[in-house]
Order: structure tokens, then sequence, then C-alpha cells
């Protein structure tokens, strides 16, 4: 491996998004050295499937071009539903398909308006935020229901000595889904008809069902996770995920999602979820005060983005620059045969 | 590169360069810094710290009332090796493989301003600093119920968020005692209705300003937090004159003085939150030097009216009421 390829590598955004991700595992290592201790660990790789599993979804769906802000009540609607739905004494299993139906539902929804209406997504899952989380409230009937217990949420949340199951199914769904991003014709499809809608559109490509595709698995990845997490806590809770869309929309900027459509990876959403978590771990794990908490995490969440974005711009500059050298080269090469011709 | 990364762990090192205290105190609350009711608990956090010499650190949520990231911050305590934890507990249940946790990996955990809804029957927590809940709900409304009109009494009580113990336990004692002034007075008509109020001021008076113009005849508004300020707002713009619909509540903010001075607000009942937190830190504190025990502490429910704006606000620029 030569050098331009090491550096084509780290111009990557997602590469760099896991420097970022060590040194500041570093930094907080150096803070607290129980940071990375095994308890801290397990708490925290407790959550990060939940929010690594929205946050693939989401990326998806901005590779497409499009946004959802409505991840963060699906994330609570989906598995209050199927709470509800096992206290009125349906099985659990029918339960959770039917919860899960919701999250598709709601990205139909979602991508219905969108493409229908010719609005833009930010408007259209905008209103759907509210009307979930709304849903959310009324499926709560007043007070919320406790957790049944014939629901089986040891298959998916056990905790084995580090990890729970959660990050198993996490991983599945990651490999699923970089297969069909990084290694079949629909995810070719997602990247052009996020990259430019027109021009996929005029190769052939049904831009509209590709969205609404996209619309869909974002909706059903939420309400997925949200699932795991009431597995987790064993407590269906109205205000889960408040503040979830942001987060995840955060997670795909930092691990290199475009907000412009057309560019991204499964890993870099999945490195920059990951990262949050850990950040908001180790701001509390470095005893910074409550009334900094906040800032301490938006701080770092915009060095980590603009660190990303000059280690790109870095890459860039010596891949140009090597490429000049090159041109200089091979012209040189040319001249001396041109001369030694000349001879 | 290099330099990006110096800064980061530059950065990071300051934050790690805290004096090392001889105990390492972790106070885990269920809002966030915006409501104005946590100040006080905060100060008294901090100075009961100050005294002692400890090194305290208050965590806040991103979202008020949101759970999941409370018992992730109750979670990261138990993990930073704490020597104590303050933790309020707003569920019947998702807190309590937490405390058991810390309860096992040495660390003692009281709670503070909001208990579990069964007191320690329903949590291994080892004291509770607090206001009784319930029973400030009922006296709350035991003492309003003076200023009633005769004839028919209808009640609302404002529920902030009725998946909040601290809310819907208050609420319930509220409820309690218009149960048993109804029983009391067998030939008056008396009715009460909870809704889900908010926890802002603004959506509070828009919920209640709303259900008063289609219940034109309710007597009085109980709000389980201090929102019935914006309650007050909400009748004013409606029209209402002071003391035409009675409202009272809990806690001493600025905003609720203001509106007992302008005749709106009618009492509140204070839980005196200085106490929670630096009763709670001194607890800790004896309990690790000496190897006291813990005890409950009933922080208060004294009844706050008009009349005592006046001395009460004397107090107010030291933050500590």
């Amino acid at each position: 491996m030569n050098t331009n390829n090491l550096k084509s590598i780290l111009m990557r955004p997602e590469i760099s998004t896991f420097i970022m991700f060590v040194v500041i595992m570093t930094g907080f290592f150096i803070a607290n050295e129980n940071f990375l201790s095994a308890r801290n660990i397990r708490i925290v790789m407790g959550i990060t499937p939940e929010y690594i599993i929205v946050a693939i979804g989401i990326a998806i769906l901005m590779i497409s071009g499009e946004f959802d802000l409505s991840v963060g009540s699906v994330f609570a609607l989906v598995p209050m539903t199927m709470v509800q739905l096992v206290h009125q004494g349906m099985p659990p299993w029918v339960a959770i398909a039917l919860g899960l139906s919701i999250g598709i539902a709601v990205g139909f929804v979602n991508g219905f308006i969108t493409l229908r209406f010719g609005i833009p997504s930010f408007i259209a899952t905008l209103g759907m935020l509210y009307i979930a989380r709304s849903l959310t409230t009324v499926a709560t009937g007043g007070f919320p229901p406790p957790f049944p217990h014939e629901l089986p949420n040891e298959l998916f949340v056990f905790q084995f000595e580090v990890f729970r199951a959660s990050l198993f199914w996490m991983l599945g769904v990651a490999f699923i889904a970089g297969i069909m991003l990084h290694r079949s014709n629909l995810g070719n499809w997602i990247y052009s008809t996020g990259g430019d809608t027109a021009a996929a559109s005029s190769m052939g490509i049904k831009t509209n069902n590709v969205k609404m595709f996209c619309f869909i698995l974002c909706g059903f990845l939420a309400g997925f996770a949200g699932m795991i997490q009431t597995f987790r806590i064993e407590a269906p809770l109205p205000s889960q995920g408040y503040l979830l869309e942001l987060e995840s929309i955060a997670a795909a900027v930092i691990g290199g999602v475009s907000l412009f459509g057309g560019v991204g990876t499964i890993f870099g959403a999945a490195i920059g979820a990951i990262l949050i978590r850990f950040l908001e771990s180790g701001i509390i794990m470095a005893r910074i005060d409550a009334e900094w908490f906040r800032a301490g995490l938006g701080s770092l969440i915009i060095i980590s983005v603009v660190f990303n974005t000059w280690v790109v711009r870095r890459g860039e500059n010596m891949v140009h620059k090597n490429q000049a050298e090159e041109n200089e080269n091979s012209s040189q090469k040319n001249n001396s045969v041109t001369e030694s011709k000349d001879e | 590169m290099k330099k990006f990364a110096s800064i980061i762990l530059a950065s990071v090192a300051l934050f790690a360069t805290s004096a090392k205290a001889e105990y390492k105190f972790n106070f885990v609350m269920h809002s966030d810094t915006n409501n104005a009711f946590w100040a006080a608990v905060h100060k008294g956090f901090k100075d009961a710290c100050a005294q002692v010499g400890a090194d305290c650190q208050m965590l806040t949520l991103s979202g008020d009332g949101d759970q999941q990231e409370q018992l992730q911050n109750l979670e990261s305590s138990i993990a930073q090796g704490v020597d104590g934890i303050v933790t309020t507990i707003t569920n019947p249940t998702i807190f309590d493989a937490a405390v058991d946790e810390a309860l096992a990996a040495g660390i003692p955990v009281i709670t503070a301003n909001t208990d579990d809804p069964e007191g320690a029957a329903g949590s291994n927590r080892l004291a509770y600093v607090g206001q009784d809940l319930e029973a400030a709900g009922y006296e709350l409304a035991a003492t309003l119920s003076k200023q009633f009109p005769d004839g028919p009494v209808h009640v609302l009580i404002g529920v902030a968020d009725m998946n909040q113990s601290w809310a819907y336990t208050r609420a319930n004692g509220i409820a309690r005692f218009m149960d048993d002034f109804k029983a009391a007075n067998p030939d008056r008509e008396i009715t009460y209705e909870k809704i889900e109020s908010g926890m802002d001021l603004s959506t509070v008076g828009n919920r209640v300003a709303s259900y008063v113009q289609t219940n034109p005849n309710t007597t009085a508004y109980f709000d389980v937090g201090f929102w019935e300020a914006g309650a007050a707002q909400g009748i004013r713009n409606l029209g209402y004159e002071p003391g035409q619909m009675l409202l009272a509540g809990f806690d001493l903010v600025d905003v609720v003085f203001e509106e007992m001075e302008k005749g709106y607000v009618q009492l509140t009942v204070d839980q005196q939150p200085y106490y929670q937190g630096y009763m709670s830190v001194h607890q800790l504190y004896l309990m690790n030097k000496y190897g006291l025990s813990a005890l409950d502490i009933n922080t208060g429910k004294a009844m706050i009216g008009p009349d005592d704006v006046a001395k009460i606000r004397s107090f107010k620029g030291m933050s500590v009421r």
C-alpha cells in the first residue's frame, strides 16, 4: 500500500471521526480512569445500540436526500403500542409485529406526504413529531402502564458480562444495512437519488420509490430501537426518545453523512452515535458541573465536526499536491523522452 | 492534527484538575437547569459540599423529566465510584435495579425532593429528605378550602406530567382531600377533575384558560408545581378579577410571589428545597466519615399566603428560598 492509499483512507470522514473518537476516549480516560472501566463500558454499551439503530435509519434516509424529525416520537409510540396491546390480551409476538408495523406506517405517511405533496420532509416529519408524541400520550390512557413481563425482552436485551443482546441485534441491522447500501443496486440507487435526484430520475431510477423505501426503513428502525429501550428499562415511558431526532442527525453528520444527500456510510453513522454516547458519559465522568453540561456536549459536537472537516480538507490538499507532483514528474519524463529522441 | 489533539487533551485535562477531595458526592435530579425551583436545591447542595470539602456534581437532564436519561446519569455516577449519591425517584420501578447496584457497590443512596411513591417499601434507598408529597397536597387543599365560597364547588387539578411520580402523588393528596370534603358536605355539589397541565408557564396558562372557558363554574385551580402562576396569567387575560377563581400550588418562586401580590394566587406550600440539597450532603458526609446511619427528614409543608410574601422576599436574594 502506498502513501496515496493511506491518505485516501484518512480522507474519509468516518475515519477522521474514528480518530477523533480515540482521542476523546483517551482524554476522558486521563480525566477519570473509571471512564473505561468494565462497569462504565457496560452502561454506555447498554444504551448505545438503541441509538445506533436509529442513526442508521436516519443516515440512509439522509443519503437519499431526505430528513425524518419524527424518529424520537416513533421511538416512544411503537413500544407504548406494544405494551398496551399486550395489556389488552394480545399475544406478545402479535403485539410486537403490530407495534413495528406502526413504525412502518408512520414512515409510509412521512414519505407519502413529502413525495405526494412535494413539501420538504423537514416539515412533514416535524408535523409527525408532534402527532406521534401526542398519540403516545393518548395511548398511555393518562398514566403510563406497567411493563408486561410476558414480552420476550431477554431475547433483545439480555445482559452478558459487558454487552447486552441488543449489541448483536444492532450489529445484525448494521450488517444488513451495510450490504444493502454499499453492495447492492438499491444502495447505488439511494446514493444517486440523494446525490442528484433529477439525474438519477433521468437514468431510469424510480427516485420516489427509493425515497419511500428509506422513509419506511427509518420509521421501522426507530420503532425497533424504541422497543429495545423499553425492553431494557422494563417501562414504557411517554418521554422516551425526547430530542432523539436532533441527536441522530448530529450522529450521522459527525460520522460524515452529508446534510445535502448522496454522501455517507453506515459505519460513519454508527461511530457518530457511539461518539455522542461516550461524550455524554465522559463529561459526567470528568465531573463537569451541571450548568456546563450541555455547553460541553455542544462544544464537543462542534469540535468533532470541525476536526472532521479539517482532516478531510487536509487529505484533499495532500492528494492534490501528490497529483500535482505526479503530473510534474510525468511531464518531466515526457520532456526527457522527447529530448532523448531529439538527440 | 497534533495541534488539535493537544487542544482536546488540554481541555480534558482541565476538567480533571479539580482538587482531590476526601469525598465525592453526586446529585442526580430529574429536571433541566431551566427549572427555577431547583436553584435553591443546588445552592444547598453546593453550600454543604463547600462546608465539608467534598467534590460534588449535580447531574441535570437535557429534557425535563426524561427518566431514561436520569437512569443513565445514576448509572454513570455508580461507575464514577463516588462516595454517595442523592437522587430523586420519579418512577416506581425503573430506578430500583440501579439503586440496588449502588448499594451493593458500597455507595450510600438517599433520595431527596421526590421519593418512591411507596417510600421505603418501594425502594431500598437509605432515607428520604423532602416533603411528604401526598400529605402536602392534602394540606394545601385543606387550607385553601377555607376560602371556598358557599354553594357548589368545582376544582381543577393540574397534574404537570402524569408520568412523574412527584406530580401524581401530590395530585392524589389534593384529590383525597376533595373526596373527604365531599363526604363532610353531603348536601353540597362538590366535584373535581384532573388534567395534564404541562410544565411551563405559558402551556399551563393556555390549558387552564381553555378549560375555564368551557367550565366557567370552576372554583379553584391546584397546580402540583409552581405553574399556577401561568394559570393566573391565563385567567387574567380572560378578564378574571383577582380572587374570582382561587389558585394554589407548590413552591416559592418569584413569579408566584408576583401573582400573590396581584391577588391572583392565594396559597403555596414551601417544601424548603435548600434543605433537600443541604441536608442530603451532610448525611452522606457523616455516613462516610463516622458510619452514622441515614434518617428521613420531612422538609416541610409550610403554607405561604400573600401576607408572608414580604418577609420571604427579604431572603430571596440569597437564592436559598
